[in-house]
């Protein structure tokens, strides 16, 4: 008898499954389904939710910065921001204040 | 449930590879844990089979689920298969009788080859597969796989003479 047929005659038998195995099976499956994945674990959610919340950070400041489309708006804006920069807004809004936003809007606008 | 092979249904998938799936892990794994393999093989089979490309048989796919769990086991165990696990009422050879006692040697005697060997022993010789399928199962090269059915051999002939048995 060669090594192959020797091994082939006496081929190791596994013994019978219990016999509620298909059934244990199919109930852990469905245990599976509802269950969180094995890829779920705190620090990829904490993850995830910095991930989120910068990105919804970004897309609002890009939307509220977007520019209108009307060129009054614009310079508005612009006269703003250049004021601001310039100390000179005041709360209450003062002559000196009010002559540079003039002076501004007008070269703006050309 | 995903591919026509698998079935659309859990019990038809569990009736037609139960016995290869028992089988083989008996062969590479043991006795001991042996149910509980076979159930953490049919869960991968059945939540990856969505994703089995058709690339090679679905059979083959299932012999590779099942050899890639055997060697997640052994890495979790952290060792091959031992003795130990073996039923030793088995070890004696239940019964008495030759046959008993050769199936109980030979079982033994894969125990005591290395992973590797032993999957490619039991794929080809109780399984059937090819060279190239057995490459295609366990990811390697059809001549690392014709090396390892080679030891094995050599290996298993050494072992039963060992234990005066001539082949």
């Amino acid at each position: 008898m060669t090594l192959d047929q020797f091994l082939k005659t006496f081929e190791p038998q596994a013994p019978s499954p219990p016999p509620d195995e298909a059934e244990r099976i199919a109930r852990r499956i469905e245990r599976d389904r509802w269950s969180v994945p094995r890829w779920f674990t705190f620090r990829r959610a904490v993850a995830a939710l910095a991930a989120a919340s910068v990105m919804i950070v970004f897309l609002y400041s890009r939307i509220a910065n977007q520019p209108t489309g009307d060129p009054r708006e614009e310079a508005h804006q612009i006269v703003t921001d250049s004021l601001k920069q310039k100390e000179v807004w005041g709360e209450s809004g003062t002559d000196v204040a009010g002559y540079e936003y003039l002076a501004l809007a007008e070269t703006v606008s050309r | 449930m995903p591919t026509e092979e698998a079935g659309s249904d859990f019990p038809l998938l569990y009736e037609r590879y139960r016995g290869l799936v028992r089988g083989v892990l008996f062969k590479l794994c043991g006795p001991s844990d042996l149910d509980d393999l076979v159930q953490e093989a049919f869960l991968r089979i059945w939540k990856g089979s969505p994703g089995f490309d058709r690339r090679s048989a679905f059979r083959t796919w299932v012999y590779a689920i099942v050899t890639h769990l055997a060697a997640d086991h052994f890495r979790r165990k952290g060792r091959r298969p031992s003795l130990a696990a073996v039923d030793p009422d088995s070890q004696r050879g239940t019964g008495g009788d030759d046959g008993a006692v050769n199936r109980d040697l030979v079982r033994r005697g894969l125990l005591q080859l290395s992973e590797e060997h032993r999957t490619a022993l039991v794929l080809h010789l109780y399984e059937g597969l090819s060279v190239e399928e057995i490459s295609e199962a366990t990811a390697s090269k059809a001549g690392t796989v014709k090396s390892r059915l080679h030891y094995a051999r050599l290996a298993m002939a050494q072992f039963l003479e060992s234990q005066g048995v001539n082949v």
